[in-house]
């Protein structure tokens, strides 16, 4: 006889997952930490334009080595203008504040030495001048031309002659 | 009364709700990557009076936007301010390439490198004749050659106290050494395009951004073209699109990947011309 008695019930014992919620949070921290985000949400409406064999700006965000410029027609319906004023850029607050951070081209100059002034001082010492910091121009695919010459002529100005158009990438491969 | 026991609540599910929300994040965000095309605002350099080149219209790939804002490139046939109308805006690519490749196999002064020697009659043909830019072929000994005459003009401008035009030699020669590594790399001597030829962009004020951005995109399309084909003739083992992407996700990138980045673009530079236009 049996010195260990069964006690009748038998099956698998249940698999521990109390480390699944520690998992699952180690994901999200991944990603969380992975993802870049918007340095600013613009005022303007941008709808995309499309183009092939772009280059990928990932690299220049990682190191701060980039600059949102936003062209477009004003969000808010009160500020949408005629003609001339139907244009306007969207820059970060970093410039004397304007009701609803809308600006044109006179102010690219010193936003774009404000905020190289704001940069870490890692990438400040990379890029002894602002002339190698990229300036990126996110324009509605409407928004005419002239525009993005008179920001381009701002940003010599200050000596900054690196710019990007951007644009979304639809390369087949 | 007797108190009852609360029963607890069983959070074994807790693990799989949050997965499951997770995952359902995970499907559908879009990460939308930044992409853009980098160019350069030309800096105001003083050149030389004298130096000051008249470009000509064979160095010139001129895209221009008509009164409907549809793209237009300079006809190569008629040489006149003549713009052909595109039926369809993707061939500018095509053209481009032809433009780039046309002369590349007909270098002009592969049979001239010795001094004294004279233009063979052909190649004067050719020089006079072509619509396309012409090609040289940098061989070491032109090089150093054409390095030893900038030496000359400096000395020459030093004496009159030019600088000016001092600075410009220097430029130059530093630009001579520059191609010195190259060839060293590439271990053959280089075939390099005008440095006048430029694709000249002009649009007028109310051109929408999109048609901007897409004379850029065709002028990249055809680099790339180009840059890949050249790949294959030299051996490498992948296209320029398959580096430029390997460098962007190694870190840090292979140095000869890189290297051989540069040299691609250096063989085909993207020289651009955008023309501010008249309001």
């Amino acid at each position: 006889m049996s010195k260990f008695k069964k006690d009748g019930r038998s099956g698998a014992p249940g698999v521990n997952t109390s480390s699944l919620p520690d998992i699952v949070f180690m994901l999200l921290f991944f990603f969380m930490v992975a993802t870049t985000s918007k340095e600013n949400d613009p005022t303007v409406e941008i709808r995309k334009t499309e183009g092939v064999k772009t280059t990928d700006l990932t690299p220049y965000k990682q190191r701060s080595e980039v600059d949102f410029i936003y062209l477009g027609r004003p969000i808010n319906k009160a500020r949408q203008g005629e003609g001339d004023d139907e244009w306007f850029l969207s820059l970060d607050n970093v410039v004397t504040p304007s009701k609803d951070g809308l600006y044109n081209a006179n102010h690219v100059g010193q936003w774009k030495l404000a905020k190289f002034d704001q940069k870490p001082a890692r990438t400040r010492e990379a890029n002894s001048k602002v002339a190698t910091i990229l300036t990126c121009i996110k324009a509605d695919k409407e928004a005419p031309t002239i525009k993005i010459f008179e920001i381009r002529d701002a940003l010599k100005d200050v000596e900054a002659f690196s710019v990007a158009y951007a644009v979304t990438d639809n390369s087949t491969n | 009364m007797a108190q009852r026991d609360v029963p607890e609540v069983n959070a074994g599910s807790m693990a799989d709700i949050a997965f499951l929300l997770l995952i359902f994040f995970l499907v559908t965000t879009t990460m939308d990557k930044d992409t853009a095309y980098i160019r350069q605002i030309p800096k105001e350099v003083e050149l030389p009076p004298d130096l000051l080149p008249e470009v000509a219209p064979r160095n010139m790939f001129r895209i221009k936007t008509n009164k409907n804002d549809e793209l237009t490139i300079a006809s190569r046939k008629v040489k006149s301010e003549n713009f052909e109308l595109l039926d369809d805006p993707d061939k500018i690519s095509d053209s481009l390439v032809v433009w780039y490749s046309a002369n590349r196999n007909t270098p002009f002064n592969a049979k001239f490198l010795d001094p004294g020697q004279t233009i063979p009659q052909e190649i004067q043909r050719l020089v006079q004749t072509t619509e396309y830019p012409l090609y040289t072929l940098w061989t070491k000994k032109y090089l150093s050659k054409k390095w030893d005459d900038a030496e000359i003009e400096i000395e020459k401008a030093e004496n009159v106290n030019d600088q000016i035009k001092s600075k410009y030699f220097q430029a130059k020669q530093k630009e001579y050494d520059k191609r010195k590594k190259y060839i060293d790399f590439y271990e053959k001597p280089l075939l390099l395009i005008e440095s006048q030829a430029h694709v000249k962009i002009e649009v007028s004020s109310k051109t929408p951004y999109s048609t901007f951005v897409k004379i850029h995109s065709e002028i990249e399309e055809a680099l790339s073209v180009l840059r890949n084909k050249e790949c294959k003739n030299l051996g490498y083992s992948e296209s320029y699109d398959e580096l430029k992407r390997k460098v962007l996700i190694e870190n840090p990138p292979k140095e000869s990947d890189l290297d051989k980045i540069a040299l691609l673009e250096y063989l085909f530079p993207s020289n651009i011309v955008e023309v501010k236009p008249k309001k």
